[in-house]
């Protein structure tokens, strides 16, 4: 079976196929980390990614003025080339901790005066070998729901090398409210005690 | 003998998938008749979209548009800093195609339904149209009203299970009902063109013994799953060919998102002067020329692909199947400005896509086919466009959207190591 990295609109799935994507990641991501951390499942937990605590989202400032709360949103920059957008300090995942990512979000339809974006490409780097490029834009004549999945998740396990890098194809710099669709696997207590 | 029900009904009142089962059924019956007629087996015709112009002479009777309308256009678009209308006349059917036109030999045209795009417009406008009469063979087959599909904002399009079939070298008129005089043309006639392969596009042969269906679907006009479907099957069938080619198990190949400039050089031809500026960087958006656009004037396609790039790198297999908007996603949405695009691989024209099927859909412009176009590794292929403006030296420079959807597969390794 080839290796399905591309991205989809969520519009253009099946109707309950984002619902099975995310829970066949999250089954795998647990079995992943229950095996590595030889922990059982039930004491391992599944939340949602913090932007900056989990990811140091957009702490680079090649990508955008670098941001150092945990939100999505930043202001990009220009450039016609890949920039990342993990801080160089920061591209090491925490020690119990797995990362999977399987699409992208662009909420900026849900504010006042939506701005157009100037990212075009993702490219997920894990482990130092390129796993995925995924190419926003294609989800860009969806107005009501600009939202990309991919059946392929990109899992950064515990301790290991990533870096993210948004491709900036425009001459000026814009707000960007693209997040990314995903979650964390670690052991409970780590972060939060259900 | 059953009646004859010539209805126009709103899409948005049929059930789920039935807008589907409307054309594929439309499709059928036609294409029956096209290989019983033409003495052709199946596999030797083509379904493939309407050129507004080159196939119907939409708009070019000046009894409906106020200028005679030479391009693939069926509607109102941008001439330098003024858009065309239609004629001044209101209250009364007015002829649509120039007088005494007949069908070309070899063709046959279905008609099934209405799209209204003025909902996807920098700003709405009023309808101007209200019923649509179609006289074939001198007679008139049917009249739909499209101001009874109106109701609906969010999209506006209108089917009818009993299509117009235009067959070669009959007499035919289409007359919209003005109900104004002076607004602008909005107004999509949802069908397709059969025909022998080769008389116009020479499509890839895939499947013995069935017609190749080479159209674009809006997505909203397909049933549910029918998306996923298609990119399934498209990519399964592609997958396999690479596989055999490369001689190397799927499981060392990768599916993976194409990259505009790098995998494809999208935009990268100013020397056929439609581009302002050629594109050397990943985006899919690029400015056209005002000076050199000029859709009025000619149905001449431009190249999108600059010469040097037209061969498809080694070990790597594109795959496209459908076309996006990215138009929609912009604050304040802009004029569509692409009519046709064609795709040239191997030195044969494998489709053309009206795709301005996708403006009746503020929300979703996107379209797919059900018969991809494969640009295998090391093979030339050239993408070409026909602009929906016409700028002069004085004009503005104007941008478009148009994405297109599909895949490259390549081995594991080449660019992705998954």
């Amino acid at each position: 079976m080839a290796k399905l990295t591309q991205l989809i609109p969520a519009p253009e799935l099946s109707s309950g196929q984002i619902g099975a994507i995310r829970n066949q990641v999250a089954k795998a991501l647990l079995g992943q980390a229950s095996y590595e951390l030889r922990l059982p499942v039930d004491n391992l937990i599944v939340r949602n990614i913090r932007p900056q605590s989990d990811l140091d989202w957009c702490s680079n400032t090649d990508y955008s003025t670098a941001v150092t709360t945990d939100i999505w949103p930043c202001t990009v920059k220009s450039a016609a080339t890949y920039k990342d957008i993990i801080t160089s300090a920061s591209t090491t995942m925490a020690d119990q901790r797995y990362v999977a990512i399987y699409g992208l979000r662009d909420s900026r339809f849900a504010i006042a005066t939506p701005i157009a974006q100037t990212t075009s490409l993702f490219k997920f780097n894990v482990g130092h070998s390129d796993k995925s490029i995924w190419d926003l834009t294609k989800c860009y004549s969806y107005r009501s729901k600009v939202v990309g999945i991919s059946t392929s998740a990109i899992v950064i396990p515990q301790n290991t090398y990533f870096q993210i890098s948004g491709y900036l194809f425009d001459s000026s710099a814009v707000a960007s409210y693209i997040s990314l669709v995903g979650l964390v696997c670690e052991p409970r207590g780590q972060t939060i005690s259900p | 003998m059953a009646e004859a029900n010539v209805l126009l009904t709103p899409t948005q009142e049929l059930a789920p998938g039935q807008v589907s089962a409307i054309r594929n059924a439309t499709i059928e019956a036609v294409v029956n008749k096209a290989s019983r007629e033409l003495g052709l087996p199946k596999d030797r015709l083509v379904v493939r979209d309407i050129r507004a112009y080159d196939d119907l002479g939409f708009g070019r009777n000046t009894d409906y548009s106020a200028t005679a309308i030479v391009s693939n256009i069926w509607g109102s678009f941008q001439h330098t800093t003024t858009t065309y209308s239609v004629s001044g006349s209101a209250g009364d059917y007015r002829d649509a195609i120039p007088d005494s036109t007949t069908m070309a030999d070899n063709r046959y045209v279905g008609l099934y339904g209405v799209r209204d795009y003025r909902v996807s417009r920098a700003a709405t406008k009023a309808q101007e149209v209200s019923l649509i009469k179609f006289n074939i063979g001198a007679a008139d087959r049917t009249i739909w009203d499209l101001s009874e599909c109106e109701a609906y904002k969010s999209y506006i399009a209108g089917v009818t299970p009993s299509p117009v079939v235009i067959p070669p070298l009959a007499p035919y008129q289409i007359s919209p009902y003005l109900i104004g005089g002076s607004a602008e043309l909005a107004v999509q006639l949802m069908g397709f063109v059969v025909e022998p392969a080769g008389m116009t596009i020479t499509p890839f042969s895939d499947k013995v013994g069935a017609v190749a269906q080479t159209h674009l679907i809006p997505t909203m006009e397909l049933a549910p799953g029918s998306v996923s479907a298609i990119r399934n099957s498209v990519i399964a069938e592609v997958l396999k060919q690479v596989s055999e080619q490369l001689r190397l198990p799927e499981d060392k190949l990768v599916v993976r998102d194409i990259r505009p400039y790098a995998d494809l050089y999208w935009c990268s031809n100013t020397a056929d002067s439609i581009f302002s500026t050629a594109i050397s960087n990943e985006r899919w958006d690029a400015e056209l020329d005002a000076t050199n656009a000029y859709a009025d004037a000619s149905t001449d396609f431009f190249d999108v692909i600059l010469s040097t790039y037209t061969s498809m790198a080694n070990e790597r297999w594109v795959v496209i199947y459908g076309v996006k908007d990215a138009r929609a996603c912009l604050s304040t949405i802009v004029e569509p400005r692409i009519t046709l695009i064609k795709f040239t691989v191997g030195g044969n024209d494998r489709a053309i896509w009206d795709i301005q099927c996708k403006d009746a859909y503020p929300n979703a412009m996107a379209a797919v086919s059900p018969s991809a176009i494969v640009i295998p590794q090391n093979t030339d292929y050239q993408i070409a466009i026909q602009p929906a403006f016409s700028g002069n030296a004085s004009a503005d420079n104007v941008q478009e959207y148009i994405t297109l959807e599909g895949v490259v597969i390549e081995p594991m390794g080449k660019l992705l190591s998954p």
